[in-house]
Parts: C-alpha cells; sequence; structure tokens
C-alpha cells in the first residue's frame, strides 16, 4: 500500500468531511440559512476520482451536491465557505451559494441531472475541436431516472464523446428510495444506450484512484464515453432539515461499519493522522473566521434597472 | 374555527377533497412516506392509501405527463411540484399537451389537474429554490393560475381549482407556509377563482398585490397610515383569469395604482395589470402607474433582502404613485 499517497487522499477526505460538518453545525447555530447538500460518507469518491484531473485538459460537471467534488478538485475552503455566507469573496461572488459553483473547468447546476447534456457537448466540442481532455460527469441515482439524464447517455452513445459518467449511488433521492420508483437497472439502461458500464463499491479510496485511472486513460485514449456507477451512502441528511426517516436500516448499518473515510484512517499511523486533522482543522477554522469577515456584495452593482 | 398555518390549510383541503371524491389522487417527489418536503402531503398516504397518494421518481416531465394522462381519463389528479424552479423539465408537457388539450380536442378532452407548487423568495433557497414565475403560466392561453395569500385562501382557492374542469398552476408562497395562523373554516369551503379580495378600502391609492407579498403592503400600510395615507389594499388571488372589474373599480375610486410582485420586471404580472388599466382607466388615473416588483436578474442569494419588495420600496412606490416624489 501507497502510504503517502493515502495519507495526501486522507487530508483532502478528511478536509471535506470537516467542511461539511462546520457547515451544519454554522445551519445549527443559525449562522447559515437556506439550504445546503453535504457529502459525508462519499468523500472518497470525489478524491480518488479527481486526483486524476488535468485541470488545463479535462472538464468536471457537478450537482447540487458538490462541496466534496469542489473541494477536491482546488482545496479552496474559504472561496467555499465564503460563497455559503453569500460573500462577495465566494467561489461566484455570494450570487449561487451551496448548489451552483462555477470554477475553471468546474461547474455544478441545482437541476438533477440539468447538467449532463451540457457535458455532452462540451465532450463533443473537444472532439470536433481536435483537443485532448475527457469531461467526468458526477450524478445522482435519483438524477438517473429524469428524462434529460437518459437523452445525454444517448447523445453520448451516439456520438461517442468522451464523457466519463460518475454515478453516485448512494440509493436515496431525498427521502425516496430509488430503487422503489426505478424500472430496471442502471446498468441495462446504460449498456441499452451502447456504453460500457463499470460498477464499484466504494470504500477504498486507493481502489477508486486505481479504477478510475484506468478508465480515464481508456477514455482519453479513446475518446469514447464510458459509465462508472459507484456504490455509496450519505452519512449524513439529504440537506440540513432531514430527519432520515426513511433510511433502511441494514444499508445504514453496512455502511457505518464500513465508512471509508475511517477506513483509510485506520491504515495510517496514528501520528500521521493525528498531524493532518490538526493541520486540516486549523485551516477550515480559519478559512471560515476569514469568510465571516469578508464583505457582501453590493448591491448597487449587482441590481441595475433593465432597459 | 381551527387556527391553521397555510400549510395545515393546504393540507386540510387536499384531505377534504380526497374524501369526498375518490377520483382525486395526489403525487410527486417524496409526497408519500415522508409528506413533502413543506409537509404539506403529511398523514395523507396512511389516510387515503399508496394508490391514491405516492411517490413518484425524480422525474418532472413524467410525473406532469402522468397527470395529463389521468386527467383525460377522468381522474383529478393534483401533481406536486417540490419546488416551481424544478418545473421545466416537464415543461413541455405543461404548454404543449395541458394547456391546449380542450382547445386541440374541440372541447371533447379537458384535462381537470392542479399542479401544486412552493414558489417564490424569502427563505435564502438562491437561484433554484426562490423563483417567482407566474407570468410565465399565466402567458400560456389554456392555464389558471392561482396564488393564495393566508391560510383561508389557501383551503378555498385549491378546493376551487381542483374542482375546476380545467388545468391549474397553484403557487405557494412558500415564505409564508408556516410564519401566518387563522381561523380557516372547518369542511368544504371554496373560494371562486377568478376574484380578487378588497383587503381594506381606502381612497388615495390602490395597491394590488398577492402571495407573501400582500404582508408586507400591509406593513407598508402602517408607515402610509402615519402619513395620512388611506390606501386601498386588493389581494389579487387568481392571476390568471385576474379580477379586472375590481381593479378598474378602484382605480376609478382612487385615481392612483401601485403594483407590487416579487418577479423580475419586465413582463410581469405587473406589466400585465399595468397595462390593463392604462387601456381601460387612463380618464380616472391622476399619476403614473407605479411597479414595485423584484430584479431583472436571476435570483441573487446573498443579495435576496435587497432584491424582494420591501416595507421601503412600496411606501416609496406609493409616494411616486401620488406624485410627492419624482
Ligand atoms: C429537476 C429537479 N427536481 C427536483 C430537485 C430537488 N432535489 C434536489 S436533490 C434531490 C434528490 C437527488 O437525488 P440523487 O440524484 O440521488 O442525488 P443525491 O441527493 O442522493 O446526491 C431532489 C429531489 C432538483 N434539484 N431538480
Ligand atoms: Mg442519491
Amino acid at each position: 500500500m501507497n502510504l503517502d499517497l493515502l495519507a495526501r487522499f486522507y487530508e483532502r477526505m478528511f478536509l471535506i468531511r470537516t467542511f461539511e460538518q462546520t457547515v451544519e453545525a454554522y445551519f445549527a447555530r443559525g449562522q447559515m440559512r437556506g439550504t445546503t447538500h453535504g457529502s459525508i460518507g462519499q468523500e472518497a469518491i470525489a478524491v480518488g476520482v479527481l486526483s486524476h484531473v488535468h485541470p488545463d485538459e479535462d472538464f468536471v460537471t457537478g450537482t447540487h451536491r458538490s462541496h466534496g467534488h469542489f473541494l477536491a478538485l482546488t482545496g479552496r475552503v474559504f472561496e467555499l465557505a465564503s460563497e455559503l455566507m453569500g460573500k462577495k469573496t465566494g467561489v461566484i461572488h455570494g450570487r449561487g451559494g451551496s448548489q451552483h459553483l462555477a470554477f475553471g473547468n468546474f461547474l455544478t447546476n441545482g437541476i438533477t441531472g440539468g447538467m449532463l447534456p451540457s457535458a455532452v457537448g462540451v465532450a463533443l466540442a473537444k472532439k470536433l475541436k481536435g483537443e485532448p481532455g475527457v469531461v467526468i460527469s458526477f450524478l445522482g441515482d435519483g438524477g438517473m431516472n429524469e428524462g434529460h439524464t437518459l437523452e445525454a447517455l444517448n447523445l453520448a452513445g451516439a456520438f461517442q464523446t468522451p464523457n466519463i459518467f460518475v454515478l453516485e449511488n448512494n440509493h436515496y433521492a431525498m427521502s425516496t428510495v430509488t430503487e422503489r420508483v426505478t424500472g430496471g437497472t442502471f446498468e441495462s439502461r446504460v449498456r441499452g444506450f451502447g456504453l460500457p458500464y463499470v460498477r464499484h463499491r466504494a470504500l477504498d479510496v486507493l481502489e477508486i484512484h486505481r479504477l478510475f485511472g484506468e478508465i480515464y486513460q481508456r477514455v482519453r485514449e479513446t475518446r469514447r464515453p464510458v459509465f462508472l456507477e459507484f456504490e455509496t451512502y450519505r452519512l449524513c441528511g439529504h440537506s440540513k432539515s432531514d430527519k432520515r426517516e426513511y433510511v433502511v436500516p441494514e444499508l445504514e448499518a453496512y455502511w457505518r461499519e464500513n465508512d471509508p473515510l475511517l477506513r483509510a484512517r485506520r491504515a495510517l499511523p496514528e501520528e500521521t493522522v493525528r498531524e493532518i486533522e490538526e493541520r486540516v482543522r486549523r485551516q477550515v477554522a480559519e478559512a471560515f473566521r476569514r469568510a465571516e469577515e469578508a464583505p457582501f456584495p453590493d448591491p448597487a452593482e449587482e441590481l441595475k434597472p433593465r432597459p | 374555527m381551527p387556527e391553521m398555518t397555510l400549510v395545515q390549510a393546504l393540507r386540510d383541503a387536499l384531505a377534504v377533497e380526497m374524501a369526498r371524491d375518490d377520483r382525486v389522487v395526489v403525487f410527486g417527489e417524496d409526497v408519500g412516506r415522508r409528506g413533502g418536503v413543506f409537509t404539506v402531503t403529511e398523514g395523507l398516504q396512511e389516510r387515503f392509501g399508496e394508490e391514491r397518494v405516492y411517490d413518484t421518481p425524480l422525474d418532472e416531465n413524467g410525473i406532469l405527463g402522468m397527470a395529463a394522462g389521468m386527467a383525460l381519463m377522468g381522474l383529478r389528479p393534483v401533481a406536486e411540484i417540490q419546488f416551481v424552479d424544478f418545473l421545466w423539465p416537464g415543461f413541455d408537457v405543461v404548454i404543449s399537451d395541458i394547456a391546449k388539450e380542450r382547445f386541440r380536442s374541440g372541447g371533447q378532452y379537458g384535462v381537470p389537474l392542479v399542479i401544486r407548487s412552493p414558489y417564490g423568495g424569502g427563505v435564502k433557497g438562491g437561484l433554484y429554490h426562490s423563483q417567482s414565475p407566474e407570468a410565465i403560466f399565466a402567458h400560456i392561453p389554456g392555464l389558471k393560475v392561482v396564488i393564495p395569500a393566508t391560510p383561508s385562501e389557501a383551503k378555498g382557492l385549491l378546493i376551487s381549482a381542483i374542482r375546476d374542469e380545467d388545468p391549474v398552476v397553484f403557487l405557494e408562497p412558500k415564505k409564508i407556509y408556516f410564519g401566518i395562523k387563522e381561523e380557516v373554516p372547518e369542511g368544504e369551503y371554496t373560494i371562486p377563482l377568478g376574484q380578487a379580495r378588497v383587503v381594506q378600502e381606502g381612497s388615495d391609492v390602490t395597491i394590488v398585490s398577492y402571495g407573501a407579498l400582500l404582508h408586507e403592503v400591509l406593513r407598508a400600510n402602517e408607515t402610509l397610515k402615519q402619513e395620512g395615507i388611506s390606501a386601498e389594499i386588493l389581494d389579487l388571488r387568481t392571476i390568471l383569469p385576474f379580477d379586472g372589474p375590481t381593479l378598474l373599480e378602484s382605480v376609478a375610486k382612487t385615481g392612483r395604482i401601485v403594483i407590487v410582485v416579487e418577479a423580475p420586471r419586465i413582463l410581469s404580472v405587473a406589466s400585465e395589470l399595468a397595462a390593463f388599466v392604462a387601456e381601460r382607466a387612463v380618464d380616472y388615473l391622476d399619476g403614473p402607474i407605479v411597479r414595485v416588483t423584484g430584479w431583472d436578474t436571476p435570483f441573487p442569494y446573498a443579495l435576496e433582502p435587497h432584491y424582494l419588495p420591501n416595507v421601503r420600496r412600496i411606501v416609496h412606490g406609493v409616494r411616486r404613485a401620488l406624485g410627492l416624489v419624482p
């Protein structure tokens, strides 16, 4: 096992979890309002997958639940905390809050599956322009039932675009157990559109990193789409107001037992873990403190009569 | 009469109609087991069963398309769209099928369905949990658009919407889902669609609003009273078909009008009401028609308090209508 790599990944995973827990605390204290979607339990996917990205060549699209994707990609805690507080120093200057992030080659959207047809368009443009790089798109199991998601899969299959679809199947769409409202299987759907399909239980960040690395290289070379389903779990509410009355007890028990973050933690020397956690806690606390002090956007600049 | 919040009144309306008419079915994302994000449908599945109250996939196009088909077959679907901001994947069904069915079938088919959906700002929801697209629906011939401003209205209007023979888009001001309580008539209680409510009679200026903003207008009225301005306050209730006669009667009396909506200004409901008054009542007008509205930008997260009309902007609008300020 590559302990250096694992330590690096653990640091990012712990950063994401600490960020999400800090956000939860802010909401609980009423210091943040509105809504937000945490990714506690799913950190290993964001970190394992996005560790491969070439920032100048690849394009990444996220979802409503993209704090982890953003942090795995950029590590910019201050900008994300600022955005959630609606500050001018936020990722998009306080215009969007938690669900709408845009940074370099990374875009998200609050509409479930809503980014996917655009993601195929980005990939097709890359292909037409002869540019290198792939398009990596996250989506959720609930989002698999939106028409535009299925249309995007068909487009990728028809035009053979360099897209990698990364389904984070955490089994729930808000309070609905997705399986109960889904006909057939995701696998048969995806294959039906002519895309290769890979499934993996997302327990081990190094394993996710290795698997995604293979797929990533393949798509860079073949310029053809691949669909990757991760079995995962969110160990937090859908959003801040969620009492989680819908959870399936067996799933809950399994994933509490097998939290990928704790698994990585257990594999590292205690000393390393302590150092990482102390460093990350300081980093997050400092970023939130600075974000609190940052200014709000100026209404006179943003709100102007038209025409 | 029991005291109810807007959410309780909506729940009561659904329960009353479901008990009275077994053609009424309720469905949408998370409406069954969980009882909806805002708990409007809480307890209905236990009471009326999984066949009449159920969860759908995350699929607005499917929800609205199935509602259309069920309505064609004589059922009375009440489809929930979790937030109106998420309706657009299913907009094609609304504009191409639901709105046009009666017309395009030569009157042979109607689609008596209700699309219920929370709308509007005030909860710090940002871009996709705050929009006010009532004018977009009102622009589509074949749809009715209804927005309650109080718990009683919510109940009376929702029951009327369910009983209507044609499709109704029923938008619920989520900002006041829980914040306002009042006595709500028990059992079958209806308010006819197409009728505005005169909330307060007055002689100097007419203020028209609806939804959550009506309450902001009432707060602004406290300031106006102190300044000796007598406002006639109208609650539109039905956005389309709106109550033209009540509007004209009021303007004929006051000679001034301020229209307060939270949607972006351009081509808003405020624009249509302004045009209507300008065409029909220009001879009665003693001052400019004033619109107090949201801004023509996507809904901003941080600047929500500046985006939404507030007491200060409403009072300023009234002063402009009265010629007290430029
Ligand atoms: C088109 C659309 N409909 C509804 C919603 C409200 N909503 C936000 S997230 C969500 C559940 C999404 O489930 P899934 O795709 O599995 O992603 P997860 O939340 O599990 O990450 C719902 C219903 C939305 N954002 N967009
Ligand atoms: Mg899910």
